[in-house]
Parts: structure tokens; C-alpha cells; sequence
């Protein structure tokens, strides 16, 4: 994401790619993640007067993206009933593109993020995907160090059980090793 | 097995990395700012204000910050003369036939204002003493005494001496008292022979004994050198629930009396030497009328000085008396009788923080008022703030 505010051009050259990646994860459709991150991107631009002088863009780009998501998955009812995460919806999220690259590995993550309710679901994207601090994500949704690490540590606990998960053989996946 | 953090991380991370990107994300968002600004750039913009537009409402913020000073201080203001109306007002319900009297202020002989304008005739002769005095009263933030010997002090011009005026004083009293039960006729005996050893008298006396409670009204005028000493005999007789004294100065009042005799006086005096000079009956007889006029203001005013003069020596103490409710009787010790310990100790810290707290504010005056103003819209504004601020992003 960029690190200092700047033109709309700049912010997307170096945000977009992340932005849209973790709305993805969060949101689990890529239809609506580029909704949901060029809505964002939009509001950002629009007012960019109130970057925080305190805490930088990222954060606050990072926030912007955040709640565009949450936005789309309370409007979007449809959202609310999205625990039964098939494989079509995964493919929506890894992209048609990619579909010859995916694996098993990743559609099982996938789906065990899906899992996740969406509160516990954005402290994973935002610490595992996009690298935050806990004090970064904080700000960006707006709560307590502390109820960050709490979450993440439930977050963390549900995944670690996970048979989805647990069934994954150690070492790389199946993609990094075929890359190999 | 359960999977660790780090391995966690690495397929979350690689999940994230495998998403591709639509590649014309970017282009778009872009296009669409394009559109956006030229479709704001067409019409009005409702969103955040500019910046010349937040000069403006920093200078709104500022002009409504000025204004809610000056309505602190003009309640504060507003709040003071209140409480002086409450006192006046608690003072008359106390005493209903209260009357107000004139004392000399000590060490000031009795004829020494008479005195002093004797000599200087006319309405000219007071002014910057009235006004002295006048802003005297205004200090002494004394309330005013109802009464038809308290008129306003009118307004006169003319140069005197300020130290040739002396003050006068009108000090009245109220006190509402519980004495113990079958004690209330022995009171009033009591403060009847307490005013005649004083050197008073009873002005007013009004009792209802008869009932489960007895209450008795007196109005006692005494010496004002021995006002004090009668408010003390009072409050010894049994447990005041209310104390209220005033003293108001109304030596503006009266030297503007004064001024006014003295000034109808040199008036008739000129009239009189055009009456002996008249040859004309017209002329005699339209300065005998105007004579006669100016004899019967002067009357009038004498009269109104000479009341002022009556009632000079004596302060007044309204007592209102009231025997004491089994209740309030002190119960003798026992368990389950009477308030507790803890009770009592509650209700008095209770009392004592109403009264800090009162203490604060009034001694304080409108500086409190503006910071709590103040820092109500602080927070308001900061909190809207916040709330804009997620809402925008």
C-alpha cells in the first residue's frame, strides 16, 4: 500500500493489488471485492483531507477498504447466509485465470477462512495477508490493541482445529512444490 | 496435529499472493474519478467543504464560541439576581408583617445628615453622594425590603462632600425556629421579655397552640446596636431550620429627601418675597396657590423623612416558632429508634458535597459555566467528528 499520501494514481499503483486481495478474502467473490475496492479507493480520494497526520495512509487506506467490505456484506443479504462455501465460490475468489494454478491446498484455506464469522475473518486477512501489526489493524477497524489480539487469538484457535486444515500435508503445498 | 502460526501465515499468504488481480481495476477507478470530478466540477458539491469553506466555519465555531461566553456570563448574571429575589422572597414568606427600619450606621451622629445639607439648599446639593451611595447599595448586594419606605432613590445633581454623607442601614431579620414540644408559649414569653430587656417592643404577636402543631408568630423591633444580640438570644431558643438577615442602605433615599425639602423649601422662600412684593390680587393669589403647593410637597416629604427618622434606631426580627414533631424529638436510645450512625454520616456528606459543589460554582462564577460550555461542544464536536470520520471512510 502506498506510504504517503499522494495522487490517486500512486495510491493504486501500490495499494490496489493488496486492497483487492484482502477484500477478497474477506468478502469471498470477486465481483464484488473490485465493487467494494473501487468504492473504496473512490472514498479515499474524495477525502483524502482527513488522512490522519498521526498514523500514515496505509492504515487508513487499509480502513476505507475495510468498511467498504463490511458495507457490501451487510447489504448484501445474501452474504449472511454464505457459511456453505462451495467450490464455484472459491473459484470467484482465486479467479478464472488462475483456476489451473489452484489447488487443493488453497481451496481448503480458502474455505476454512469462509468459515470464520466476518469480525475474525478481517483480523486474519488484515494480520496474516496484508502484514498489519495488531496496533495498525486496531486503528483500522477502529477497536482496542487488546480486542485485536483477543480476536486474532480466537481467530487462531478455530483455525489451528481446523480438519480441513489438519488434513494438509506439512511442508509447502502442492503449488510451491510443482513451482519447485 | 494442530497447525501452527507460522504455517498459517505462509498459506494465507500464499492463498492472498495466488488471487489474481483484475488488471483493469486501477484504469477504472480511475476513469471513474475522471467522471466524478467533472460531473462535481458541473454542479454544486454536497460532500466534505473545502477549505476556504472550513476557514468559514472555523470562524462560525468561533463567532458561536464568543456568543455562548457571553449568554454564560449574562446567566451567571441572571442566576445572581435570582438567588437575591430568593432570599427577599424566602425572607417575606418568614415574616409577612415584617417592616423595615432605618439605622444610623455606627458612629454616626443622629442629626449628622440634616446637618450636612443644611447648609446648601437646592437639589442641587447631593448628587455625587446619592450616586456614592447608590453604588454602595448595588455592592452590598443587600435585597430590596418591601415596604412604603423604601421608595427608589431618585436621581438629583449638585456637588456635596462625599465624606459629610453618612450610611443608613436597614436591617431586618427572619428566623423560623423548632423549639421542643410544649415549649412554644414559654418561648414566646421568653423572647417578649428578652425585646423589653433589650429595650424593644413586640410588634406583632400571633400564636395557634391549640392542635398537634402549635406555631407562633412574633415580630420583635429592637435598638439596632442590640439587633445581633437579639438574633443570638433568638437562635439560642431552640433549633433555627432557617436564618435569613439583610441590611440595606438607603442613605441614597434619604439624603435625597433631604435634598428635596431643602430645595422646595428655598423655592417657597422666594415665593414668599414675591408675595410680600405683590401689589396685584391676581398675582397674590397665584403665588398663594403656588405656595400652597409646594407647602403640601414639602409636608409629604417631611412626612416621609420623619418615618425614616421613626424607624432609624430599631431593627426588625420576624421568628417564626413551631414546636417539634415526635420525629424530630430525639428519641431515646434504643435499637431500631432514630435515624443510624451510617445514616447520619451519609446525609451529612451528602449535604456537605451539595454544598462544596455549590461553593465551587458560585465562587467560580461564569468561568465554570463557559469551561463546561466549552468543553461540552469539545467533546460534542469531537465525537461527531469521529462519527463523520467513520462514516466518510
Amino acid at each position: 500500500m502506498a506510504r504517503g499520501a499522494g495522487d490517486l494514481a500512486d495510491w493504486l499503483e501500490e495499494g490496489y493489488a493488496p486492497a483487492f486481495r484482502t477484500a477478497c478474502l474477506i468478502l469471498h467473490n470477486r465481483a464484488d471485492a473490485e465493487e467494494a475496492v473501487q468504492e473504496a479507493f473512490l472514498r479515499a480520494w474524495r477525502f483524502r483531507a482527513a488522512v490522519p497526520s498521526s498514523e500514515g495512509v496505509q492504515p487508513w487506506l487499509y480502513r476505507v477498504v475495510v468498511n467498504a467490505c463490511l458495507s457490501k456484506l451487510r447489504s448484501d443479504t445474501r452474504r449472511s447466509a454464505a457459511l456453505g462455501f462451495g467450490p464455484d465460490e472459491i473459484d470467484d475468489v482465486i479467479g478464472p485465470e488462475g483456476i489451473v494454478l489452484v489447488d487443493d491446498t488453497h481451496r481448503t484455506v480458502v474455505a476454512a477462512l469462509a468459515d470464520l464469522p466476518e469480525h475474525l475473518r478481517v483480523v486474519v486477512a488484515l494480520r496474516y495477508y496484508a502484514g498489519l501489526t495488531e496496533r495498525e489493524i486496531a486503528s483500522v477497524i477502529g477497536r482496542r490493541p487488546g480486542t485485536v489480539k483477543s480476536r486474532l487469538h480466537e481467530a487462531k484457535a478455530r483455525l489451528s482445529t481446523d480438519h480441513r486444515l489438519l488434513g494438509l500435508r506439512d511442508g509447502k503445498t502442492d503449488r510451491a512444490r510443482s513451482e519447485r | 496435529m494442530i497447525v501452527d502460526d507460522e504455517r498459517l501465515n505462509e498459506l494465507i499468504k500464499e492463498v492472498g499472493d495466488s488471487i489474481e488481480v483484475p488488471p483493469d481495476g486501477p484504469r477504472d477507478i480511475l476513469a471513474r474519478r475522471d467522471e466524478l470530478s467533472s460531473s462535481q466540477a458541473r454542479s454544486p458539491r454536497l460532500g466534505w467543504p473545502s477549505r476556504p469553506s472550513r476557514t468559514l466555519l472555523a470562524a462560525a465555531a468561533a463567532v458561536t464560541l464568543v456568543v455562548l461566553a457571553a449568554s454564560a456570563v449574562g446567566i451567571d448574571r441572571r442566576s445572581t439576581t435570582t438567588s437575591r429575589l430568593g432570599s427577599a422572597h424566602q425572607f417575606a414568606s418568614g415574616a409577612s408583617t415584617i417592616a423595615p427600619s432605618v439605622v444610623p450606621a455606627p458612629g454616626v451622629p443622629p442629626g449628622a445628615v440634616g446637618g450636612a445639607n443644611g447648609g446648601s439648599a437646592g437639589a442641587g446639593a447631593v448628587s455625587p453622594g446619592g450616586t456614592q451611595a447608590a453604588a454602595s447599595t448595588a455592592q452590598a448586594g443587600a435585597p430590596d425590603a418591601a415596604g412604603p419606605s423604601a421608595p427608589a432613590p431618585a436621581p438629583s445633581a449638585g456637588p456635596v462632600p462625599p465624606s459629610a454623607v453618612p450610611s443608613r442601614v436597614v436591617k431586618t431579620g427572619a428566623v423560623s425556629l423548632v423549639v421542643s414540644k410544649g415549649r412554644l408559649s414559654a418561648a414566646v414569653d421568653e423572647l417578649t421579655n428578652t425585646v423589653a430587656g433589650l429595650g424593644g417592643f413586640v410588634t406583632d404577636a400571633k400564636s395557634a397552640e391549640g392542635g398537634e402543631s402549635p406555631t407562633g408568630d412574633l415580630t420583635l423591633r429592637v435598638p439596632a446596636a442590640s439587633f445581633e444580640a437579639l438574633l443570638a438570644r433568638v437562635r439560642s431558643l431552640g433549633k433555627p431550620t432557617s436564618v435569613t438577615t439583610s441590611g440595606q442602605d438607603v442613605t441614597a433615599q434619604y439624603v435625597d429627601l433631604d435634598a428635596r425639602i431643602h430645595s422646595l423649601q428655598a423655592t417657597r422662600d422666594q415665593f414668599l418675597q414675591l408675595l410680600s412684593k405683590a401689589t396685584q390680587i391676581g398675582d397674590i393669589l397665584n403665588v398663594e396657590q403656588q405656595l400652597s403647593g409646594l407647602q403640601t410637597q414639602i409636608e409629604q416629604l417631611q412626612g416621609q423623612q420623619r418615618l425614616l427618622n421613626d424607624q432609624s434606631s430599631f431593627g426588625t426580627v420576624a421568628v417564626h416558632l413551631s414546636e417539634a414533631s415526635p420525629s424530630l424529638i430525639p428519641a431515646p436510645v434504643g435499637p431500631l429508634k432514630g435515624p443510624s450512625g451510617w445514616s447520619t454520616a451519609w446525609s451529612h456528606a451528602r449535604r456537605s458535597f451539595t454544598r462544596g459543589i455549590q461553593s465551587v460554582i458560585s465562587a467560580s462564577g461564569g468561568v465554570a459555566i463557559f469551561l463546561v460550555v466549552v468543553a461540552l461542544i469539545a467533546g460534542a464536536g469531537r465525537l461527531l467528528w469521529a462519527v463523520i470520520r467513520r462514516r466518510l471512510v
